[in-house]
């Protein structure tokens, strides 16, 4: 089991480091950062004092080294523009998307879990077939539109609730629930298909034969083993919210981190790009090493692997 | 059901899956063949001219009667007819996502039938890479790589083709792992046949049915990629707004013209839904076991 962890550790720190070194030399190879930074009069001699005040006068592979050992300890330079650290704005904006990522996600697997359980113990009839529907449906919408829909039925429409920003719980709902159906089909239909397969086991059979209750069976037998596929998906899905916040952000006008990545690619302020990446990657890995625990915890089985 | 009928082919089952629910594959057909016209016929097809600005009839609701003809679905705010803006938009989401599917297959193929017939470290490299891949936020990645260098056709298809490779690889590296082990596979070989031919005129072919499906649910996710980068911004530059464009343009306007959001968004949904539907078709016929009813 530690062994396990220790792989899925390893891999983040992979995935880490790939990622912050993919956007170090994406940004070295898309020019001069002084030219953005400075304005187009700007004499020779400014230039260079400004090159040699951000360290792009030393090679290459040295300015890496030095971006990575800040990076080692949370240090991702500097705004281009305002001057303010890296860390500073992107702990301003990460709770905000925290927040809409761990609401959408609970709302969601409330209704996702329940409802592919459900489909599956009734196979073929009513409610089944029309889980299958919409989630054909659900993964067919594009989630910015999905968004837009809403603003413009609740917000604009009835008036129920603003349309963009934040403020007090009304701002959260409309982000929340875009994001929610957002991740919601494909949880549906992972929980419907894992708990299918686990149904006809033989130790489900087992627990009904020694007379557990029909109810029973299906919320310690069947749940607790079909649960497991579920949890991973979860966690990629995790990543998909982050990912997708960056859509729903922008239509919402959220100030998370993913309108904060299209923000600073708008103006070119590539450190905050920069260390959006590596954020997202440090916690996107940090989810991945928690689920792995967890999924170990509700089934006991998979320890021994 | 009596053995002989249990024995179909796939087309056959295909046929059969198309005489159960005719009415959703007739409509994704349809849907589809439509977008594919649009596309091809593109500003021979446009009711206007879909780079006219005529500021006198911006903003006008759907269905208004303008100087030159009816605005079926309105003008955006610049005063350009809506339905010609989105059949022009059906080229530049096709392009894109094809090509970039076309790319990520071919990718994904090669990379998996080679590592799923040798084996060993090459194996263990590519299920890592994928790995890696799959464990960062693809969005985010996407809009980084296309931010940082500017966009353009080219660097948007290889950002969608980077973003879907990954289900290509895998489902054709343990495809061809257990084909290796079949008895013709071993045979071309006993018959000294080279490596290359028993992959490209053995394995490949089998491959081939799962990597269909997958190729189509991959479009379908390609296209929504592809207008989710225009709709922050980051889309393929073209002369009139692509369907992703068109929203985040439509989202200023709101309050007063909903249907700039509708739409653009509507295109988007039914062609992906379209393609969605057809490859679930696909997928239960190719795979009997998986046929429920």
């Amino acid at each position: 089991m530690l062994h396990l962890i220790g792989k899925q550790i390893g891999l983040g720190i992979c995935v880490v480091l790939t990622a912050i070194t993919l956007t170090f030399f994406m940004v070295r190879l898309s020019g001069d950062p002084t030219a953005q930074i400075l304005p187009q009069d700007a004499t020779v001699e400014q230039r260079h004092a400004l090159q040699k005040q951000l360290g792009l006068d030393q090679p290459v592979p040295q300015q890496y080294l030095h971006y990575m050992e800040g990076a080692a300890s949370g240090n991702f330079g500097n705004s281009y523009f305002d001057g303010e650290t890296v860390t500073a704005i992107i702990m301003r904006r990460l709770p905000n998307t925290v927040v809409l990522a761990c609401a959408s996600l609970a709302l969601a697997l409330v209704f996702a879990i329940p409802l592919g359980l459900l489909a599956a113990t009734r196979r073929g009839g009513g409610l089944d077939r029309a889980v299958q529907v919409v989630s054909v449906i659900g993964v067919s919408v594009p989630s910015f539109w999905m968004g837009l829909l809403m603003i413009q039925v609740f917000a604009v429409g009835f008036g129920w609730l603003p349309t963009y920003g934040i403020g007090g719980w009304q701002h959260l709902v409309l982000p929340t629930l875009t994001l929610a159906l957002y991740v919601f089909p494909s949880i549906t239909r992972l929980t419907r298909s894992s708990m299918l397969e686990v149904l006809p086991a033989g130790y489900v059979n087992a627990a009904r034969a020694k007379g557990m209750p029909e109810r029973r069976v299906i919320f310690r037998t069947v749940l607790r083993n079909g649960i497991v596929p579920v949890l991973a998906l979860t966690a990629l899905e995790i990543g998909t919210l982050f990912g997708g916040a960056v859509l729903t952000e922008t239509v919402f006008s959220w100030p998370g981190i993913g309108r904060l990545a299209i923000e600073s690619i708008q103006r070119r302020d590539f450190p905050i790009i920069q260390g959006v990446v590596a954020y997202v990657a440090v916690i996107f890995a940090v989810v991945t090493v928690l689920v792995e625990i967890i999924i170990r915890i509700v089934n006991p089985r998979l320890r021994q692997a | 059901m009596t053995p002989s009928a249990s024995v179909t082919t796939p087309l056959q089952r295909l046929r059969r899956r198309v005489a159960c629910q005719p009415a959703m594959i007739v409509l994704s057909l349809v849907l589809l063949a439509l977008t594919l016209i649009a596309a091809i016929g593109g500003d021979a097809l446009t009711p206007f001219d879909p780079t006219f600005q005529d500021l006198g009839s911006r903003l006008l609701a759907p269905g208004t009667m303008g100087p030159e003809g009816r605005y079926w679905l309105g003008t955006d705010a610049l005063g350009r007819d809506m339905l010609s803006l989105l059949i022009m938009g059906a080229r530049p989401a096709l392009f894109v996502s094809v090509c970039a599917v076309a790319f990520a297959a071919a990718l994904g193929i090669c990379a998996g039938i080679v590592a799923g017939y040798r084996g060993g470290r090459l194996a263990d490299m590519l299920l890592y890479l994928s790995n890696i891949q799959l464990s960062f936020p693809f969005f985010l990645l996407a809009i980084t790589i296309v931010g940082i260098l500017s966009p353009s056709v080219p660097l948007v298809i290889a950002v969608i083709a980077l973003g879907s490779w990954v289900p290509f690889a895998r489902v054709s590296y343990s495809d061809t792992g257990q084909i290796r082990q079949l008895e013709y596979v071993e045979a071309v070989l006993v018959m000294r046949g080279s490596t290359l031919r028993v992959l490209l005129r053995h394995i490949l072919p089998n491959v081939l049915p799962n990597v269909t499906v997958l190729a189509t649910f991959a479009l379908g996710t390609a296209i929504v990629m592809e207008s989710g980068l225009s709709f922050v911004g980051l889309g393929v530059p073209t002369a009139t707004p692509t369907w992703g464009r068109m929203l985040s343009e439509g989202r200023d306007y709101m309050d007063t013209a909903w249907w700039l959001t509708v739409s653009p968004g509507a295109c988007i949904f039914l062609l992906v839904f379209a393609i969605n539907v057809l490859g679930e078709q696909l997928r239960d016929s190719s795979d009997p076991k998986l046929n429920r009813r």
